[in-house]
């Protein structure tokens, strides 16, 4: 009975973390407010830089021979734990990345879900790790 | 039924000390604690296996949504600060900007909200005091659990001065002297007399469960309570976090926010 109980209440909060993860950046460092949520913006391009750096990563994504946009994401402790490393996505990647853009029009926005060059789909909370049982 | 009266007789003995104890000092928040107090690492053998990395159970569905499922009840006082703040935020909305608080310098956000973070945490046990190393901000929690009182008149700091006793298998921790920079709430500045209790205790072998009851007479009507619940992940460790690395994000002293998009 305790064991199943503890299971139960386990799935609950893995089932929690995935649905959920995406509220998170709502309490992080700083107010999401500046970005406008209401627009999913799609973005193709060529990775110039990716900043792998706290408290935020940045995209800095070149969409023109003079256009660059940086995009806001969370912070690499957040993604190493949902699936992202330092090398998800490399300078010279072709990516298509859907942002939330600046409401102030500049070239910037925050991260919602890129392609990669392979075709895969990466967002900032989907593949959250269940919690693990403890060593005994 | 002998050995249940010399328990009992026990128990009330040691109510009765633990009474007369805090009321010599004064600090009824903190009785002489009973029991095994975790003073050697043997002792430590048979406290609840708290040692562990945690993060805050989110989202739907989870116990808290990782937020404090209840709202405070201000004084007037606190209510107008509130509302003053509101009115602030509205107004930076309305010429087209965005409001802030202090942690987009990466100043910390101090006790209570150090322990809302999207972040794990990780709780250590060692004779005589619990350590929590908190991911985000990279704060560290110091728990004296060695007997000792607070400092008579502490420094105010971001996370306070904290001391715990164990009643059982829940760690009952006390914490005063928090800096005005802590964040009660965004908007709402607490007094000096805010104080914090928190009863940490394992509702299953990998869920920390951490029940907070906030009171300062300064600003709360009537203590503040909310409970949150902490995955246990024991395949994680706590990660670096320097704010400073690369942080672009800003907000002035009117509590406008900015973002620095240039490379």
């Amino acid at each position: 009975m305790q064991i199943q109980w503890t299971k139960a209440t386990l799935i609950g909060l893995a089932a929690a973390a995935l649905a959920g993860a995406a509220a998170a950046p709502a309490l992080a460092h700083h107010s999401f407010a500046m970005f406008d949520n209401t627009i999913d913006k799609t973005l193709t391009g060529t990775v110039k830089k990716f900043d792998w750096t706290n408290p935020h990563t940045f995209i800095w994504l070149d969409t023109s021979a003079t256009e660059t946009w940086a995009i806001e994401g969370m912070s690499p402790n957040f993604l190493a734990r949902r699936g992202w490393s330092k090398r998800t996505i490399n300078p010279g990647d072709k990516i298509s990345v859907t942002l939330h853009p600046l409401k102030d029009g500049s070239k910037g926005g925050s991260f919602m879900r890129l392609t990669l060059p392979n075709g895969q789909t990466m967002s900032m909370s989907g593949q959250a790790q269940p919690a693990q049982p403890a060593p005994n | 039924m002998v050995m249940r009266d010399f328990v009992r007789g026990a128990c009330l003995l040691g109510s009765v000390l633990a009474f007369a104890l805090s009321a010599g000092s004064g600090d009824a928040a903190t009785p002489a604690a009973a029991g095994n107090q975790g003073q050697s690492w043997d002792a430590i053998k048979t406290l609840p296996a708290f040692t562990g990395v945690y993060e805050l159970a989110r989202g739907r569905g989870a116990p808290t949504d990782g937020r404090r499922d209840t709202h405070a009840v201000y004084t007037p006082a606190g209510a107008a600060q509130l509302k003053a703040y509101q009115a602030t935020q509205a107004a930076i909305r309305a010429k087209g900007g965005t409001d802030d608080k202090q942690t987009a310098n990466c100043l910390p956000p101090g006790m209570p909200q150090i322990m809302d973070q999207p972040y794990p945490i990780e709780v250590l046990l060692t004779p005589g005091k619990v350590t929590l190393i908190q991911e985000a901000y990279m704060q560290v929690r110091h728990i004296y659990t060695d007997g000792r009182p607070h400092p008579e008149d502490p420094d105010l700091t971001f996370n306070g001065d904290s001391i715990g006793h164990w009643e059982g298998d829940t760690l009952v921790i006390d914490t005063v002297g928090l800096a005005p920079e802590s964040i009660l709430e965004d908007g709402v500045q607490h007094s000096e007399k805010m104080r914090i209790v928190e009863r940490w205790r394992l509702s299953d072998p990998n869920v920390l469960e951490i029940r907070t009851r906030i009171e300062d007479p300064g600003v709360l009507a009537q203590p503040w309570e909310y409970v949150g619940r902490y995955a246990r992940h024991a395949d994680w460790h706590i990660a670096e976090y320097i704010c400073e690395q690369n942080n672009r994000n800003s907000v002035n002293e009117k509590g406008e926010a900015g973002i620095r998009i240039t490379q």
